[in-house]
């Protein structure tokens, strides 16, 4: 069983610092995912995002990540997710999410299984600000696929 | 009743403040707050279909009663990441 290191910050966001929490003797893979802000979205050019959460609940939804994660693949290490919160500008790290596993396959698909996870179910919104000066709340693909009432 | 509620996103502009305390009526649920919101702050009502309820920072359901003394945070659509 491996340990884990969740946090928010609003100081940019380390991927040697996520690695060294991660790596482990027995993890033979540590898969990486970093987010980044995109330069567009729709076509329509990005200035800056504002990010904000909720950090108990969503610190919350990370442990119960986990949780789920070494129940899936149980061979699972090390396990890190690293949000930062704040304006950041196209290109900076949103996210790092590191999960160390004895074997590559299982260490991929729980980090995609985090990813997308954490998109889904953490309070954690993003504000997205254009070049043109408009703004607006970006809304999950989750609510976009769901039957309106 | 007395419920603190917290506020973020479109909510927290909408009000312009990070949390309200509201004085309910026993038995009032999650979504009756939103639509109570929604009353006061019309662009709100947008969301009635996809908000989430964080009630003590557990998921519930829409039409989960909220008690004395309980934490609600209103979830609108997240995209952290």
């Amino acid at each position: 069983m491996g340990g884990e290191h969740f946090c928010f910050t609003d100081k940019p966001l380390s991927i040697e610092r996520a690695y060294t929490l991660t790596a482990a003797p027995a993890s033979g893979a540590v898969v990486t995912m970093v987010g980044t802000v995109r330069a567009s979205t729709g076509g329509r050019a990005v200035a800056f995002l504002d990010y904000e959460a909720f950090e108990p609940m969503a610190l919350d939804v990370f442990a119960q990540i986990a949780r789920q994660i070494r129940e899936r693949w149980p061979a699972t290490g090390n396990i890190v997710i690293h949000h930062r919160l704040g304006r950041l500008m196209v290109g900076e790290a949103s996210v790092i999410i590191a999960v160390g596993n004895a074997h590559r396959a299982d260490a991929f698909a729980a980090c995609q299984y985090a990813i997308d996870t954490l998109k889904l179910d953490a309070p954690i919104w993003k504000k997205e600000h254009w070049a043109d000066g408009d703004s607006d709340w970006v809304v999950g693909l989750a609510v976009l696929t769901e039957p309106s009432t | 009743m007395k419920i603190e509620i917290k506020l973020f996103a479109s909510y927290r502009e909408a009000f312009e403040r990070d949390e309200l305390v509201l004085e309910l009526p026993e038995g009032t649920t999650c979504a009756q707050i939103q639509r109570h919101l929604a009353g006061e702050r019309p662009q709100l009502a947008r969301w009635e279909a996809v908000v989430r309820y964080g009630l003590n920072r557990q998921f519930v359901a829409p039409d989960t009663p909220v008690a004395d003394g309980d934490e609600l945070v209103l979830i609108p659509p997240v995209s952290g990441g």
